[in-house]
């Protein structure tokens, strides 16, 4: 046993975590030869928020999960899972998790499957139906969990996830193999499941689905974390396009403005400003007022993809 | 106290697992309907084809199979022939768990690992009740035909030794089913482990105690085999084991009950002990 998983939880690990419902410092994970999977990485989970681990595969998403969860032992660094240590029968009390694809008993029905579960957990077999309920599984929990589809077997590990009414919810993939139906219930549930003082963490590459439902994300790739806080941060500010002609003469009086705006070309006869939507009516006045054709005049956000694939490249670009 | 409540409800957990799982029913049933062929149909038909030889060894052939020698007949199937079964039933139930990968699912409960890994040791514990009570029952149901067939008398054993039978061919069984569990966790599966163990069993101990015969440091070796455990400790409620034949027959090395007693003590406890230490160390990818 590594002395990080065998040590208590020490004061500065308390310290540090306050609020947070996980935090990970310096996690390492190598395998022998030498792979190594995650590499000195830290992130701060905060209660109440949905928390987006976003990723590629192999990026070392799920053996940072298992590390949470006391599945896997780290190499190096420490976590600290609800106040716990990861692993420890208080903390796993508190935590319902799906890691990587659900794995359950072929033979059993999923009611049966739940109920095992439930045993180990020593959780009352009355809270096998709502889960089972909440997840859209009631009318096939009799049938053999080898008869499920992909998305029957996502639903029974979700409900497996909500047995035990958890503070921490930690979800790896959870919308793999479910129907474009099937995700955007997983996304409604997982909006309300983190609507209250429960905590979502939640592991995927489907950039949509992350930005719909998180509140801040932690980007990894090569096992560390190049990027870590809100949706927004990452995002900026947003960026207000502009076609006008002279696209020359538009860029000067946009350039001269007061506050000034950074701009830059973008085709032959557009301006990409970072500015705000609020701004728009006064670029539009200003440029039509100096002579300046506007066809035109749009906010533009960028999604969670083209920042993090802006991001991956200056990462991969830099190493 | 709870502790004790969720060590329980682990077990109960555990036990859902093998009551629900059909290759569970299917070894037991295999292992009833071979064993009572194996152990008093043929026998039997032997002994009906050997009528009209010499009459001693007729008379020898019925005796085995009448109610009066239940338990030092059906005690010769446990150290080798049940145990083998109940082997398979020990990888199966811990070796699936890493076929299936639901040690995911199960160590993320609120139990910790040595309580899992230890409540589904128990489980399998009482799981080799029915191998013990179907072997008995039909052998008694057999042996109580055979007699009233060939109007032969009625006598049981006395209930002592019933008991004492009953106890031993559990413990027996207790033994291959911890190897099984072992070997399933040595190899995180139940493919090489049941070929392991299978290969262990029927070729391992049967060549080094062949060769132990001439070589004193093999013989050494083979008194520390699980059979020969088996077979030494059934010998102490007059199990008919050595120099008859059939399904029963092992040619030894023997060593006291006692000394049988302690080997099998130790191997389930080692076993066991290694079960739940690796379980416990290992990470679950």
């Amino acid at each position: 046993m590594s002395h990080a998983m065998e040590s208590d939880v020490t004061r500065s690990d308390r310290e540090r975590c306050g609020e947070c419902v996980v935090a990970a410092d310096g996690l390492t994970k190598r395998y022998p030869p030498d792979i190594t999977a995650v590499d000195n990485l830290s992130i701060s989970v905060f209660r109440g928020e949905v928390y987006g681990f976003i990723g590629p595969n192999g990026a070392g998403k799920t053996t940072t999960l298992r590390m949470i969860l006391g599945l896997v032992r780290p190499t190096a660094g420490s976590v600290v899972v609800l106040g716990g240590r990861p692993g420890s029968p208080d903390s796993l009390a508190r935590i319902g998790a799906i890691v990587e694809a659900p794995a359950f008993y072929p033979y059993l029905s999923g009611r049966n499957n739940l109920r095992v579960l439930a045993c180990h957990a020593g959780v009352s077999e009355g809270r096998i139906e709502p889960a089972l309920v909440e997840v859209g599984l009631a009318g096939r929990a009799d049938d053999r969990f080898k008869s499920y589809s992909m998305g029957m077997k996502q639903r029974l590990g979700m409900a497996a996830a909500l047995l035990k009414d958890p503070e921490l919810l930690i979800l790896d993939e959870p919308t793999n193999g479910l129907d474009p139906e099937g995700i955007a219930e997983m996304r409604t549930l997982i909006r309300s499941l983190g609507a209250g003082q429960r905590t979502v963490l939640l592991s995927s590459h489907l950039m949509g689905e992350m930005e719909q439902v998180c509140d801040r994300i932690g980007v990894v790739r090569y096992g560390r974390v190049i990027y870590e806080g809100t949706l927004d941060e990452l995002r900026g500010g947003g960026r207000l396009k502009v076609r006008a002609r002279p696209v020359a003469a538009a860029r000067e009086l946009l350039k001269d403005r007061p506050g000034g705006v950074r701009v830059s070309l973008e085709g032959e006869d557009t301006l990409l400003l970072e500015a705000g939507a609020d701004e728009a009516e006064g670029i539009n006045r200003l440029l039509v007022e100096a002579g300046v054709e506007v066809s035109e005049l749009c906010f533009h956000q960028p999604t969670l993809e083209d920042v993090y694939l802006d991001l991956i490249e200056k990462v991969d670009g830099g190493s | 106290m709870a502790g004790i409540k969720l060590y329980l409800r682990s077990v109960q957990a555990e036990l859902l697992l093998l009551r629900r799982r059909v290759s569970y029913w299917i070894i037991l049933a295999v292992y009833a309907v071979t064993g009572m062929l194996f152990s008093y149909v043929f026998p039997y038909l032997i002994y009906r084809d050997a009528i009209g030889g010499p009459e001693a060894a007729a008379r020898i052939a019925l005796a085995i199979l009448l109610p009066e020698n239940l338990v030092r007949y059906s005690l010769t199937g446990f150290p080798f022939y049940a145990g083998i079964m109940v082997f398979i039933v020990g990888v199966l139930a811990v070796g699936s768990e890493y076929n299936w990968g639901t040690f995911t699912n199960t160590l993320v409960q609120r139990a910790s690992r040595s309580r899992i890994m230890l409540s589904k040791l128990t489980a399998l514990a009482i799981a080799l009740l029915p191998f013990v009570a179907i072997n008995y029952i039909l052998g008694a149901g057999f042996s109580a035909g055979i007699a009233m067939i060939e109007s032969a008398p009625i006598t049981w054993p006395p209930l002592w030794d019933i008991a004492r039978a009953l106890a031993l061919s559990w413990y027996i069984l207790l033994l291959w089913a911890t190897f099984g569990a072992f070997l399933a966790v040595l190899s995180r599966g139940t493919a090489l482990a049941i070929g392991l163990g299978i290969f262990y069993a029927l070729v391992v101990e049967g060549v080094i105690a062949l060769f132990g015969r001439q070589i004193d440091a093999l013989l050494f070796i083979s008194r520390i085999f699980l059979r020969t455990a088996g077979y030494s400790i059934v010998t102490s409620l007059g199990a008919m084991v050595a120099g008859e034949g059939g399904p029963g027959a092992f040619e030894g090395p023997f060593i006291t009950p006692a000394r049988a007693a302690v080997t099998m003590a130790a191997y389930i406890t080692l076993f066991s002990a290694y079960v739940v230490f690796t379980v416990n160390r290992r990470d679950v990818n």
